[in-house]
């Protein structure tokens, strides 16, 4: 019993710090590792590791936002244009998702994200 | 006008639950010129908001568990506080290879046919604690 106590301890530790150390070094992709790490290592359903995942990536947006803005890495006039015209797509965002295919969606983002990464090693 | 429409596509991306965070630091970097160091900081900062809504929104569907966020959060400041302080250490040219490798890893993620799991249901009964 103690073990398993032991084992899970060392597993939320390491998903955590994993998540916070390439959401902070990355600035995203902290939800990439703690819903499957959630889902795999702590046997949490993907509706509730989703939606946890969301609380976690708040507060270590908020530590790794505070670093950035130690080292003049804040643009303010930009964020709050992007964040005006990110909360107003995703709310339309979360209303569409019925309606669109998601393998489709799927599909075009990993070819943007593709060409994207080629662009950004030359 | 142009950063208002683009923020809007990739918060619709946000919204169906693919991460559009990803897109949007690319946006900056190639079509608004930003550095890469600041593009992450307008990511981080920019999607708080929409994550604070979306994190009340599956709360409010019983679908967060806020006793287990506490505790991966512990690690995840942490690790958030190493990843900003390595960022900040690391080159733009360099940060930028570092990303694309990261791209590269989520495409094939997306493509991989377990990657896709908006369809999976049913599975949340499955409590551990």
């Amino acid at each position: 019993m103690l073990d398993v106590l032991k084992r899970r301890v060392v597993k939320v530790a390491l998903i955590g710090f994993g998540a916070g150390l390439v959401n902070g070094l990355l600035g995203v992709g902290g939800g990439m590792i703690l819903i499957p790490g959630m889902v795999y290592a702590l046997g949490m359903g993907e509706h509730d590791a989703h939606g946890t995942s969301l609380a976690i990536v708040l507060p270590i947006s908020i530590a790794s936002a505070f670093v950035y803005s130690r080292n003049h890495f804040i643009d303010w006039s930009t964020t709050w244009r992007v964040a005006v015209g990110g909360m107003i797509g995703a709310y339309f965002g979360a209303k569409l998702i019925n309606y669109i295919p998601d393998i489709w969606l799927r599909r075009i983002f990993a070819a943007f994200m593709l060409a994207t990464a080629v662009r950004m090693v030359l | 006008m142009l950063l208002y429409l683009l923020s809007g596509l990739t918060g619709i991306i946000s919204g169906m639950g693919v991460g559009g965070g990803i897109l949007l630091i690319p946006i900056l970097v190639f079509l608004f010129h930003r550095d890469q160091h600041l593009a992450q900081g307008i990511t981080l900062l920019a999607y708080l908001p929409t994550s604070l809504v979306a994190a009340v929104t599956h709360y409010l569907n019983h679908n967060c568990r806020l006793r287990t966020a506490a505790e991966l959060a512990v690690g995840g400041v942490f690790g958030s506080f190493a990843g900003a302080a390595l960022a900040a250490a690391t080159p733009s040219r360099w940060l930028q290879k570092i990303f694309a490798v990261f791209l590269t890893v989520m495409a094939v993620y997306q493509l991989l046919p377990g990657g896709d799991r908006q369809d999976k249901q049913g599975s949340d009964s499955r409590r551990s604690d």
